[in-house]
């Protein structure tokens, strides 16, 4: 195939994106459309090359769920912050900094002994991104918009998460502007670990609620 | 939209989780497709709703994005259908995307990722918690909206009153409306079933989407 970044510098410009791939397959039809658009919008004024940038870089990098971990640790080790976190998720996750798009009105909802929520999107696949940046592949898989609204428990199985026929199952399909972030129960064993210590423990899955945070040391 | 991506209790897609499902995106470009899209399309759900059911079905998710970003850049007047051939083939023969930065856009592009414009609440909205609702009957094949089709005629109650929202589809969001949380008891939904224990669905949706019951 042709050496992409040969080429780039004979026209004396950088190519950090869509540098050859490593693996050297060749481009594929999805990845040449996208570059072909890029490069007309680009013309026309309509993205910059740093624009496109900035976003893979925000949504991959600076937001994530290493930011949900941190609000979920607050509210177990704080219990006037977890009131709040309740009452108000866009507000008391601005308070740790965490704010952005698709983040305008944060909901948590929360796990406990008796009730377990699990977050969808049947129509697409919004997710909080502030909280937890770009989701898995497998929430935007055809198989868990459908599934997750008509059995939410078998969907759980397949992450080994059984939980007894009286726990009541909530499903939040987020059809409108509120994003949701599940606070899962915190796990025993955790009394004296500090807030650093409790946010390591927090899984991206639990926040959606397809698992559950493990007890430490299992 | 009444689409293909109107998805939830649609059956025969298998397991959730499969090989390598626990990564976000798999190449480059996927998550730059998604910002083309987000820059041309101006709203970019509906250009997704408007791809053609076989090939929603048949494309990965990003590159239902990618499809979007090239119907709204034609659909809006950005690019002609002809621009974009032509693109394609100087991208096929080898010729790479100019490098084009402009501070000014990577800065709106950081502003617009990273701040949060909280809705507002609703002033005396039509429904209060614990009132019964149902979500009416529709067809609007060439509007887009949000109402899923699995709680249409379906009573639940009113668990929550989120805040006021523009209605999804409205041009320019003229129309501003309460948005509800909906409470639907699984069996209203899809009936008594012995597979699974009953749960329940919580669903967002706009007032107009609903009656009083």
């Amino acid at each position: 195939m042709t050496d992409h970044n040969d080429r780039g510098h004979e026209h004396g410009d950088e190519h950090e994106h869509y540098a050859t791939p490593k693996s050297r397959r060749p481009r594929s039809e999805f990845e040449l459309r996208t570059m072909a658009l890029e490069a007309l919008l680009t013309e026309k004024g309509i993205v910059s090359t740093d624009a496109v940038d900035t976003f893979v870089e925000i949504i991959e990098h600076r937001m994530g769920p290493h930011h949900g971990a941190r609000v979920v640790a607050k509210a177990w080790a704080d219990p006037e912050y977890h009131e709040r976190l309740l009452a108000d998720g866009t507000a008391a996750a601005a308070e740790l900094g965490v704010a952005g798009a698709e983040g305008d009105n944060i909901r948590v909802v929360e796990n406990t002994a008796d009730v377990h929520n699990l977050v969808v999107c049947t129509l697409c696949s919004c997710y909080p991104w502030p909280l937890l940046g770009a989701p898995p592949i497998w929430y935007k898989s055809f198989a868990f918009r459908a599934r997750a609204v008509a059995e939410p428990r078998a969907v759980l199985r397949e992450w080994g998460t059984e939980l007894d026929d009286t726990v009541e199952v909530r499903v939040w399909d987020s059809s409108a502007e509120v994003r949701y972030l599940v606070l899962p129960e915190r796990p025993v064993g955790t009394e004296n670990l500090g807030e650093d210590e409790l946010a390591a423990l927090v899984t991206r899955d639990s926040m959606i609620g397809v698992s559950r945070v493990s007890p430490v040391g299992s | 939209m009444e689409g293909v991506h109107d998805l939830g209790g649609v059956g025969g897609f298998g397991p959730v989780r499969t090989p390598g499902s626990d990564a976000t995106h798999t190449e480059e470009w996927e998550v730059r497709a998604q910002w083309l899209a987000l820059a041309a399309c101006h709203s970019s759900r509906p250009w997704i709703e408007r791809i053609d059911p076989p090939t929603y079905l048949a494309t990965s998710y990003y590159g239902r994005w990618l499809r979007a970003a090239e119907m709204g850049a034609v659909g809006n007047g950005i690019v002609t259908a002809a621009e974009l051939a032509g693109s394609r083939s100087r991208v096929e023969q080898g010729e790479l995307p100019g490098r084009a930065d402009d501070p000014a856009r990577a800065r709106a592009v950081t502003d617009y990722m990273t701040s949060t414009s909280p809705s507002a609440p609703a002033v005396s909205p039509r429904f209060a918690v614990g009132d019964a609702v149902v979500p009416k009957q529709m067809w609007q094949p060439d509007v887009h909206h949000r109402c899923p089709r699995y709680v249409r005629g379906v009573r639940g109650v009113i668990e929550r009153i989120c805040g006021i929202e523009p209605l999804a589809g409205v041009r320019r969001a003229e129309v501003i409306e309460p948005v509800y949380t909906v409470r639907f008891e699984s069996a209203a939904v899809w009936g008594e079933r012995s597979d699974e224990a009953p749960f329940a669905i919580h669903v967002d949706l706009w007032d107009s989407y609903l009656d009083a019951s």
